[in-house]
C-alpha cells in the first residue's frame, strides 16, 4: 500500500510540477514579448540608445533564464532562439528599424514556439 | 563525452531501482502491460544518451511516470480479479480432457504447429498424453498429464522418504552468514566446533557451506587454502 500511495503521490508531483513549469515558462515569455515591444517603440521613436539599452538587458534576461531553460527544454530550441536574440540585437546595434521590427517578429515567434512546446493542448499532444 | 558518461549513469540507476520497484519476475514471464513498461523504459531512457541537446528529465520523468502507472496497475490487479481480467485476460484451456479445442486455438492465434512446438519443449512427443494443455496469460503454456503418463512419485510406491528440507547458506565466500545460522537454529559456537571438526579451518578459508533442516552439511573450501577435508562421512 505504501509503494502505491508513493507511486500516486509522485505522478500527482510530477503533473504539478509540468504545470508549474508552464506557467514560468509562459511567465518568461511574457517577459521577453514585453521587452521586445519596449526596444520596438524606443525604436520607432528613433531613441536608439535606449533601444539597445532594452536589447542588451533583454538578452541578458534571456541569459539569466538558460540554467532553467537548458533543463527543460530541447537545446536546439534554446540555440536558436539566443541566435535570433543576436540576430535581433545586431539590427538593434544597426539602428535599422525596418530590420528591428522583422526580426522582432522572428524572435516573437520562436519564444511563442518554445512555450506552445511546454504547454498541453491538442494540438501539441498530437 | 562526460555529459554521455553522467547521463548513463544516471539513467542507469534509475531504470534498475524502477524495475527492481516493479518485482521479481523473469523477463520471459512478464504479464502484458509489464512488457510494454519494460520495453517503454529502455526505449524513453535511451532518447537523452542518443542526443545530448535533449535534456535528461525527458528520459527521467517518463520512467518515472511509467514506474508508477505499473506499480498502479499491478495494485490494482491484486485487488480486483475483474480488473485483472481487464488488464491481463485468463488463462485459456487449449487442451480440454484430452481433446484439442480448436476454437481456443484460433481466438489465442496459436496454430498447432505451435502448440506442438511447446509440448516439445516441455518434453511432451505424444500429445494423447496429455490431458489439459493451459495457455496462461503471459504467454507460457502449462500441462497436466493423464495419471497414467505422469513420472513415478515416492508416494506412488508408498515409500516413506524423511524430509530433507531446503539447504540454507552459513558460510559464503568466507563470510559467516549470520542471520541464515539463526534461522537455523543454530550459532557461531556451533559452527566453530564444526570447523574445527574439519582441521580446524579458518572460515575466511571456506568457500560454501550449507545446512538444511535434517542437520546435512554440504562443506567446499577455498581452492588456494585446501587444508581441511571437504567433507565427512555423513556430509553432502
Amino acid at each position: 500500500m505504501k509503494k502505491e500511495i508513493a507511486a500516486i503521490a509522485l505522478l500527482a508531483v510530477i503533473l504539478g510540477c509540468t504545470i508549474g513549469n508552464i506557467f514560468i515558462v509562459r511567465h518568461y515569455t511574457k517577459h521577453i514579448n514585453h521587452m521586445i515591444d519596449e526596444i520596438q517603440v524606443h525604436a520607432e521613436n528613433k531613441k536608439w540608445d535606449e533601444a539597445i539599452k532594452a536589447a542588451e538587458n533583454a538578452e541578458q534576461y534571456w541569459h539569466k533564464k538558460s540554467h532553467y531553460t537548458h533543463i527543460v527544454m530541447r537545446h536546439s530550441e534554446i540555440n536558436q532562439t539566443t541566435l535570433i536574440f543576436c540576430q535581433f540585437l545586431a539590427e538593434v546595434y544597426r539602428n535599422d528599424l525596418g530590420g528591428v521590427k522583422g526580426m522582432g517578429k522572428a524572435l516573437k515567434e520562436q519564444i511563442h514556439s518554445m512555450y506552445d512546446m511546454e504547454t498541453i493542448n491538442i494540438g501539441t499532444i498530437f | 563525452m562526460a555529459i554521455i558518461f553522467v547521463r548513463t549513469i544516471i539513467i542507469f540507476v534509475v531504470i534498475v531501482a524502477a524495475l527492481k520497484l516493479m518485482g521479481k519476475r523473469q523477463l520471459g514471464e512478464l504479464e502484458l502491460s509489464e512488457l510494454v513498461v519494460a520495453v517503454l523504459i529502455s526505449d524513453m531512457a535511451a532518447l537523452p544518451l542518443e542526443d545530448i541537446g535533449i535534456p535528461l528529465l525527458n528520459g527521467l520523468v517518463p520512467v518515472i511516470t511509467l514506474l508508477c502507472c505499473e506499480l498502479l496497475i499491478s495494485y490494482g490487479s491484486l485487488k480486483s480479479i475483474k480488473f485483472r481480467k481487464l488488464m491481463w485476460g485468463k488463462p485459456s484451456l487449449l487442451i480440454d480432457n484430452g481433446k484439442i479445442v480448436q476454437q481456443e486455438l484460433k481466438a489465442n492465434r496459436f496454430s498447432l504447429d505451435e502448440l506442438t512446438e511447446s509440448l516439445r519443449k516441455k518434453d511432451i512427443t505424444d500429445i494423447s498424453t496429455v490431458r489439459y494443455a493451459i495457455l496462461e496469460t503471459d504467454g507460457t503454456l502449462n500441462t497436466v498429464l493423464y495419471q497414467s503418463e505422469q513420472p513415478v512419485t515416492v508416494s506412488m510406491m508408498n515409500i516413506k522418504l524423511p524430509e530433507k528440507g531446503i539447504p540454507i547458506a552459513v558460510i559464503s565466500d568466507g563470510r559467516i552468514l549470520k542471520d541464515n545460522l539463526r534461522r537455523l537454529g543454530k550459532d557461531e559456537k556451533w559452527l566453530s566446533k564444526e570447523l574445527k571438526g574439519r582441521n580446524n579451518i579458518n572460515v575466511k578459508d571456506v568457500y560454501y557451506m550449507t545446512l538444511d533442516d535434517a542437520e546435512n552439511i554440504y562443506f567446499a573450501a577455498k581452492e588456494s587454502g585446501m587444508k581441511a577435508k571437504q567433507s565427512l562421512p555423513g556430509d553432502k
